[in-house]
């Protein structure tokens, strides 16, 4: 653990020493699950402090790439993951480090509200608790429903269960909770899909606020979501392996959202930000 | 575009014949809750009817007592008191159970070991109880004789213990894969160790299957009379100057033991006895069901499901 | 500022505890409901039993601790003297189980227990167990039981049959009769009784029972051998019972199909059947041994006196070891043989012995005679 923390806070060091703003660098990813090669070969780079959106039609695997930032397919026994994906030059399936310390700094909100079947104050406090921090949480858990624009909301109901609260509200307080172990990344796997338009319009202006103290990156089916809130677009897409007739996902272009959705590079692309195909 | 289509009333209603096999199903299945229904209140009023005469005149007495050659004096508290020792033993093999399933569920790879385990597991769930039976003659009663006194409610309960043990294995094992994937990665998302996932979210959640499982576990292992034949209940027994070691080490006798050691004596007054001994293990096995109900409801509700 | 919870999070284990706590709790009247006496005086007095094992002194109360196995159906007899004899001796720790003489012939000859019963004489392979192992044993016939056959209260017909009809009914032969007329083809070969056509089922106890073995070698084997009169020289008589029967080793279950067809026939140990007659639930037949003999109701005098032909003696046997050392088994064995522990064989159902096999069963008691003693 200690030799973990310290390759991790050497690598910011390193990072911050060359003067590079790269929070990950991609090269040559590719994830297999079992005899199914579901990614192939993406190479990018995600910049500090900036929201990155993933898009791309379904089974395109662009989840699947998310979930490589923090090893969250460590725990799914079948995959297998090749290549190197550097956190602050620090190539994260190293063998020295441990995907739980990975995790504390790489936070992850789920497709579907996850809270857990406790109060809403045991859920924000959930993190920190497990990270080790005694004493009182009090603060902690206010400052991070305030980032999460939660608070007013919920001040008078902390210890009522978190499964009582509407969808939108659950998916902020997944933020909240993420927010509380004072992550330097935030993974959003289609944050909103399961919300309404209304929901969604609140966590999207949320992800514009807390822009200036996380790195974002998101996956989303909204292109219209990636329009609105991204810095930069990485457009995924998926081809059917000739030999095996598998799905198999691959980054087409990775630019600058305004270039993706205006003048893209490829005709893929263009197809489907145009709503031609997907 | 379509044509402007002329809807009328009858070709909306249900036709005859629509969903037939759904009306047999249903009325299938409303047949047989009645039967099962009325199965369980016949064996009950059953019971009790015969049992009338003593539940109605003496039950305490008959709770408090001996078996005893006076059918005025003979009771089940011997039974009781063995049935409750053999449910203690099972009770102490819970956490073995539970973290045998942690184990399969959590941590194991998926490889052909923890795969013929699992099977094993499940076979051995069915293994007929006299099986058992043997297996504590030979392992409890003869091998270890030195721990348990050979024949004693000591052998018995370990016996039982092991019969109930793949029970709840498996029905820990199932609650714990029924945990949602969503919640442990939630857990995990936030930089918990697989333990910690374990401890504060995989485990209370499937709590309430736990124990649900371990009650019936527990049920079954008070209703168990073949193991007990095997292993040797006896039908009277009196414990002398045996010390509280010594009696756990002797004679013991359970409530199934009773229930077939009345049924067998020959005069017909003594069918009340069996009736009688049956209704309090029916009581007790409903009790501890009732327990389990609310308890796994105490959970489920603090759970905020 | 808004006061924040503190989190609960030991409130899902108080259920686990309170599971836990109910069935201690659960432990603990049954405990106390139990009245085993020693529980509490271990816990008020613990100096009673230091102070008895520490003196050696023989006038003390009666210690010691044996199993008593054996015959189910010698089961009621000992249970009931047992049950008299700790109430003098409550130092003593005895228990009693009946779980067929088979088994605990097994256990007596494997020196596992000091006293068991059977309700016939051990036989030769399990003579030679004990002999094997080295125990000697002393041998008490100790009563009699009726082996009554019975029939529905509905039975209007059979009134009286002879071991030659319960031959032709119940014997290997008669495999597959469903009808009592189907007996007749066998009958028609000695006196040639002429069964009604009724439908014919059989009950009784199983292979493990003393019962069934004792059934099989009076009436079976006593037809076999030529003891009813038939020809056995011309032919081939077979020894054992029909397996297509219906058995159970609860005699109650054997009364209950008894009582659920009107040409039932089965048959039981006479406390039973007895029981049941009383209770309308069976129709005792009568037994005549030879065909046109004199048809013998089973009641306790003619059981007592030979005169009802299926009747069998019960055992006990005795480790002669545990005999000459165990004060204990030796009390309880003085007690057994007593005439006040004797009336336990008539209250339980059975028929003591005529005097002459009673005065002799003591006197081998009295002089620890072992060895084969009766046949």
């Amino acid at each position: 653990m200690t030799m973990t923390e310290f390759a991790i806070t050497a690598g910011v060091k390193a990072a911050s020493g060359t003067g590079a703003n790269d929070v990950f660098t991609v090269d040559g990813l590719n994830v297999f699950y079992g005899d199914h090669h579901a990614v192939s070969e993406v190479d990018l780079a995600v910049k500090e402090r900036e929201i990155t959106a993933f898009i791309g039609p379904s089974g395109c695997g662009k989840s699947t790439v998310l979930r490589c930032f923090n090893r969250m397919n460590d725990l799914i026994d079948i995959a297998r993951v090749e290549g190197t994906v550097r956190y602050h030059g620090v190539d994260l399936y190293d063998e020295a480090v441990d995907p739980v310390a990975v995790r504390r700094r790489i936070g992850m909100v789920f497709q579907k509200p996850n809270p857990f079947p406790k109060s809403i104050f045991d859920n924000v406090a959930y993190g920190p608790r497990v990270g080790g921090r005694k004493g009182n949480l009090d603060e902690v858990v206010e400052r991070s429903l305030r980032s999460a624009g939660l608070w007013d909301e919920v001040k008078d109901r902390l210890s009522e269960s978190a499964l009582g609260m509407s969808g939108g509200q659950q998916q902020r307080l997944c933020i909240a909770r993420a927010i509380a172990v004072n992550p330097d990344v935030l993974l959003m796997d289609e944050p909103c899909s399961a919300l309404d338009p209304i929901a969604t319009g609140v966590i999207e202006e949320l992800m514009k606020e807390i822009q200036s103290e996380y790195t974002i990156i998101i996956v989303t089916h909204n292109m219209q979501q990636a329009a609105r809130v991204s810095d930069r677009t990485a457009f995924f897409t998926a081809e059917i392996d000739e030999r095996s007739g598998q799905r198999r996902g691959k980054l087409v272009e990775f630019e600058e959202t305004g270039t993706i959705f205006s003048n893209p590079g490829d005709e893929r692309t263009e197809a489907y930000v145009t709503g031609r195909f997907g | 575009m379509h044509d402007r289509q002329t809807v009328s009333l009858d070709s909306l209603r249900a036709r005859r014949g629509d969903d037939a096999a759904g009306h047999v199903f249903f009325l299938l299945i409303t047949a047989a809750v009645g039967l099962a229904f009325f199965i369980v209140a016949a064996v009950g009023v059953d019971v009790v009817v015969e049992a009338w005469d003593i539940l109605a005149n003496r039950l305490w007495d008959f709770l408090a007592s001996p078996s005893s050659a006076d059918e005025a004096k003979s009771g089940v508290s011997q039974g009781i008191r063995g049935s409750a020792l053999i449910a203690a033993f099972v009770i102490l093999t819970f956490p073995a159970g539970v973290g045998a399933a942690i184990y399969l569920e959590e941590y194991a790879d998926d490889t052909w070991l923890s795969r013929l385990i699992q099977v094993t597991v499940r076979n051995l769930a069915g293994v007929p109880s006299i099986v058992y039976g043997l297996l504590g003659v030979a392992v409890f009663v003869k091998g270890l004789d030195g721990l348990t006194g050979g024949r004693s409610v000591i052998a018995a309960g370990l016996a039982i213990a092991v019969l109930v043990l793949p029970v709840i294995v498996i029905t820990a094992g199932e609650a714990l894969r029924a945990v949602p994937t969503p919640l442990r990665e939630g857990a995990y998302g936030l930089g918990a160790t697989q333990w910690e996932v374990i401890r504060t979210q995989v485990l209370p959640a499937a709590l309430p299957g736990i124990l649900t499982g371990t009650v019936l576990g527990v049920a079954r292992a008070l209703g168990e009379a073949a193991p007990l034949l095997v292993i040797g209940a006896v039908g009277f027994y009196t414990t002398g100057n045996q010390d509280f070691v010594e009696q756990l080490r002797g004679a013991f006798t359970a409530l199934p033991m009773n229930i077939a050691n009345y049924a067998r004596l020959p005069a017909e007054t003594w069918r009340g006895h069996a009736a009688a001994a049956s209704f309090v293990l029916l009581v007790l096995v409903f009790l501890i069901n009732l327990v389990a109900i609310v308890v796994r409801a105490r959970i489920s509700k603090r759970l905020g499901r | 500022m808004h006061e924040l919870l503190p989190p609960s999070r030991s409130d899902r284990f108080r259920s686990v505890g309170l599971i836990v706590g109910l069935l201690a709790l659960f432990a603990l009247i049954s405990a106390l409901v139990n009245d085993d006496a020693s529980v509490t005086v271990v816990a008020a007095e613990p100096s009673v039993d230091g102070s008895t094992e520490g003196d050696v002194a023989p006038a003390g109360p009666l210690d010691g601790e044996f199993l008593i196995s054996g015959s189910s159906t010698v089961y009621p007899i000992v249970l009931e003297q047992a049950e008299a004899f700790s109430d003098a001796n409550d130092g003593v720790a005895i228990s009693v189980e009946g779980p067929g003489s088979g088994d605990g012939a097994q256990k007596f000859c494997n020196g596992e227990v000091p006293i068991a019963n059977a309700s016939r004489l051990y036989k030769q392979q399990e003579l030679e167990i004990c002999e094997a192992n080295g125990i000697e044993y002393i041998e008490l016939r100790r009563g009699i039981d009726g082996i009554t056959v019975i029939s529905s209260p509905a039975n209007d017909r059979i009134e009286c049959l002879s071991f030659n009809d319960l031959y032709a009914l119940i014997s290997e032969e008669a495999s597959g009769f469903d009808s009592w007329a189907d007996a007749n083809a066998l009958t028609s070969l000695w006196d040639g009784t002429a069964f009604p056509d009724v439908a014919l089922d059989v009950y009784g106890p199983g292979e493990e029972s003393g019962t069934f073995d004792s059934f099989g070698e009076i009436v079976i084997e006593g037809v076999a051998k030529g003891k009813t009169g038939l020809d056995t020289e011309s032919r081939d008589f077979v020894t054992s019972i029909r397996p297509d029967y219906t058995s159970s080793p609860d005699d109650n279950v054997i009364l209950q199909g008894i009582g659920a067809s009107d040409y039932s026939i089965g048959w039981v140990g006479f406390a039973f059947a007895k029981e049941a007659e009383e209770a309308g639930a069976a129709k005792l037949v009568q037994v005549a041994k030879e065909d046109g003999g004199l048809c013998v109701s089973p009641t306790e005098e003619t059981i007592a006196s030979a005169a009802f032909p299926i009747a069998r003696f019960l055992y006990t046997y005795v480790n002669a070891n545990a005999a000459a050392n165990d004060p204990a088994v030796i009390a309880f064995v003085d007690y057994m043989m007593s005439d006040e522990g004797l009336d336990a064989v008539s209250s339980a159902g059975y028929i003591n012995l005529a005097d002459s096999d009673q005065l002799r069963a003591q006197a081998i008691w009295v002089n620890r005679v072992s060895g084969p003693a009766w046949d």
